[in-house]
């Protein structure tokens, strides 16, 4: 038994190797193949070779002589393991209604069906009908080896289209195994995400469902992924305080800081997580960016809306925490020196939205998009008319904390209090000493930039 | 109204009769049985039909005016629908400008002069323009800002403005303006059609606007609507959602090629020069930027809801 493994595994590992393509499926029929594998094979090649040249008649006889399935291997054996197997089930079935079904009619015997599956087999390979008439074969406790070569039974110059044919089968099989588990597929459905990101910044995504704000649901699916491992692995972002949001609308304040604002969909993304019963969160960019080429574009289809006040109220009004960052462009353009330095927060035009609204403002503070996307300078393209590129050495792992703050209530106030400039800049600064105190928290705690 | 329906039927007048909008019109005014009689104000002849009476009237006449009063004086009309603009920019802009905008003052002076009861214009989502600082949507009150290069819609607003002037002046009318967002389908031809049955369309690299687009029986159905509503005003008749141009054109069995802005201009102006049917570069600006419009109040005051989503709309282009 151990000198046929010995023997046998070489051959065994070529037969698998060229037939595996065919053999899977086959798999779960398989109940003791591989030892008995080998001494069948190694007979058989002979024989096949013999049968490729001799002519039909010649080889009706040498196959009647030879008195095996080996010579039809490539076709019969399978179907002789399928009644095999049919047969031995049958009969266990058989045993176990026997007495309890007596007038059920009895399942034909395993040799009937066999003829006919061999015939249809031979004629797959051209034979004339008499020359397949093989008496059917005892069942046997081995199984024949899959067929060395698709095409080595009497067709005449082995095909090589059937030998590609047999080894792209397997080729594809390895590769959609590949891709449906582990690293590769991933990486593919990342390459995929990107593929697709690129397309609908130039402009081509042909995407054909969109919201009315632009968000390309298709998109966001595909870059999940990469946006799954952004947060949770490569900038490890930590929220705390998502429970002070309150359960309808609301205006989100946040320091604005990154060379490019991905503080928004990051914000949006911990929102989902931290309260997954609230609507979407949306967040507002600001112009420079909403009107570049290629970049505007791909953050409107990630969901980004136009920071104005008709789409901060349409989406406050569908009671939606609505992210917004009054800092602006002067947040994202501040070079990396005057890093969590809170710039003026807009015109106060978010207060007074929330006072007209009656909308509670939750500020929040991020520390870490600072260091993920450090500004470090901007391409003087404005003379030549193109815009102000940011140069920034991509997106680094630094960790992120977002930390959310007690609510400011301004429903109370009364819509008239919104064209009161007093009662929007006392809001405006609660805001800010809120933003910039939670800021001065987080950065104290924080022990290091990208470990946290 | 009511009254008057349910006495006799409803008389109607329709300028423009044998126009795209004309054409989507006529066949619902003649199957309706609430409608007593058609009568068609245009150059052409239309379909023969009992209901319809056909009186030539050219409104690039100067005497236009005189001729429609008289009309209007001997069969005195419930209804007039002033369906009388072209399709999309014409090479001679001021035969153009001569239809629309004084054709338009000629039937305003003689719907003031009979004393009309009610008055529906068509008029374009295009006269909002194409701007990065639009909001998402665009509602009915927002500023009117136009296409400064293009004499088609700075056309169109100038009508808009002449419609607000009526308004102004002869408040016992009322007059209805649905804006229409680009009309697709087999029977209409404009700009946004001949775009989108291009196979290969010329888009600028790194925009990729929102657009939307109503089905041609839509159309039909909100200018239907139109006949019996009590709502007065200007409304967006718009089909359901939006999409990216990309996406419509994709939905249209085109494919987009994104080129840098200079080559697109290039590129138009060398097609329309050449008799190629293709947005004209004055246009640019609507491949350019995102232009959508909120047709909630129509749903809600005037009734209709397009049963078309803007890419089913679109797709019927393909079929056609």
């Amino acid at each position: 038994m151990a000198k046929g493994v010995d023997g046998g595994s070489s051959s065994r590992g070529k037969s698998a190797k060229t037939s595996n393509g065919a053999g899977k499926p086959r798999k779960a029929q398989r109940a003791k193949p591989a030892p008995a594998e080998s001494p069948p094979a190694e007979a058989a090649r002979p024989s096949k070779k013999a049968k490729a040249t001799a002519a039909p008649k010649k080889a009706k006889r040498a196959r009647a002589e030879a008195a095996s399935e080996e010579s039809l291997e490539p076709s019969v054996a399978p179907a002789e393991e399928e009644s095999h197997a049919e047969a031995s089930l049958r009969a266990e079935v058989e045993a176990a209604a026997e007495g309890e079904f007596p007038d059920e009619e009895l399942p034909p015997p395993p040799a009937q069906p066999e003829p006919e599956e061999e015939e249809e087999a031979a004629l797959a390979l051209g034979l004339d009908e008499e020359e397949e008439r093989i008496e059917p074969e005892p069942p046997r406790d081995t199984f024949e080896p899959e067929p060395a070569h698709a095409g080595s039974i009497g067709s005449e110059p082995m095909p090589f289209a059937a030998k590609a044919m047999g080894a792209l089968v397997l080729a594809r099989t390895v590769v959609e195994q590949g891709l449906r588990t582990g690293g590769l597929g991933k990486l593919f459905g990342a390459a995929r995400g990107i593929v697709k990101a690129v397309s609908s910044g130039l402009g081509a995504s042909g995407s054909r469902e969109v919201d009315a704000y632009g968000k390309d649901p298709e998109l966001a699916e595909s870059l999940s992924p990469i946006a799954r491992f952004l947060y949770e692995r490569y900038w490890r972002v930590t929220a705390e305080g998502a429970q002070m949001l309150p359960n309808g609308p609301a205006i989100v304040v946040a320091n604005h800081s990154g060379a490019l604002p991905f503080d928004g969909p990051v914000l949006s993304h911990a929102i989902s997580r931290e309260r997954p019963e609230l609507p979407e969160a949306r967040w507002l960019v600001e112009d420079q960016i909403f009107y570049a080429p290629f970049v505007g574009t791909l953050f409107n289809r990630l969901g980004a809306v136009r920071a104005c006040p008709e789409n901060l109220l349409r989406l406050v009004s569908e009671h939606r925490p609505v992210i917004v960052f009054p800092e602006g462009a002067q947040g994202t353009g501040k070079s990396f020196r005057e890093r969590y330095q809170v710039k003026r927060l807009g015109r106060g035009g978010f207060a007074k939205l929330a006072v007209r609204a009656g909308v509670p403002i939750v500020p929040v503070a991020v520390v870490g998009a600072e260091e993920a996307l450090p500004m470090l300078g901007k391409l003087p393209g404005r003379a030549l008319g193109l815009p102000e590129l940011p140069i920034t050495p991509g997106p680094l792992p630094a960790k992120w904390s977002i930390r959310f703050g007690e609510p400011i209530e301004t429903q109370s106030l009364g819509w008239a209090a919104s064209d009161d400039p007093k009662t929007i800049q006392r809001i405006v600064e609660q805001t800010r000493e809120s933003i910039e105190g939670m800021l001065q928290a987080l950065l104290k705690e924080r022990r290091s930039v990208f470990g946290g | 109204m009511a009254d008057a329906e349910k006495k006799t039927g409803l008389r109607v007048a329709v300028t423009g009769a044998t126009g795209d909008l004309g054409g989507l019109l006529m066949p619902l005014l003649e199957a309706d049985p609430g409608v007593r009689s058609v009568l068609a104000l245009d150059i052409a002849k239309p379909r023969d039909h009992e209901k319809i009476e056909y009186r030539r009237i050219d409104l690039t006449f100067h005497d236009a005016e005189r001729e429609l009063v008289a009309a209007l004086t001997e069969q005195p009309v419930d209804v007039l629908y002033h369906l009388a603009f072209l399709f999309g920019p014409r090479r001679n802009v001021a035969f153009a400008h001569e239809v629309e905008v004084a054709g338009t003052m000629r039937v305003l002076s003689a719907a003031a002069e009979v004393k009309l009861p009610r008055l529906v214009l068509p008029s374009l989502t295009v006269v909002y323009g194409a701007q990065p600082s639009h909001p998402a949507l665009l509602t009915e009150d927002a500023t009117l800002r136009g296409c400064p290069s293009s004499r088609f819609v700075s056309d169109k607003l100038e009508v808009e403005r002449q419609v607000e002037a009526f308004r102004a002046r002869n408040p016992g009318t009322n007059v209805l303006l649905l804006r229409f967002g680009p009309i697709v389908g087999p029977h209409v031809d404009n700009p946004a059609t001949r775009l989108l049955q291009r196979r290969l369309v010329p888009t600028v690299l790194g925009f990729d606007p929102l657009w939307q687009a109503i089905h041609e029986d839509d159309v039909g159905q909100a200018l239907h609507l139109a006949l019996r509503t009590e709502a007065t005003g200007t409304f967006n008749v718009v089909g359901r959602g939006a999409m990216p141009l990309s996406g419509m054109i994709r939905a249209a069995g085109g494919v987009p090629l994104p080129m840098p802005e200079p080559m697109v201009r290039g590129l138009l102006r060398g097609l329309s020069a050449s008799g190629v049917k293709i947005v004209p570069l004055g246009l640019l600006d609507y491949l350019h930027y995102s232009w959508v419009a909120d047709g909630s109040r129509a749903e809600k005051e005037l009734g209709f809801v397009p049963r078309f989503h803007t890419s089913e709309a679109v797709a019927a282009l393909r079929r056609s």
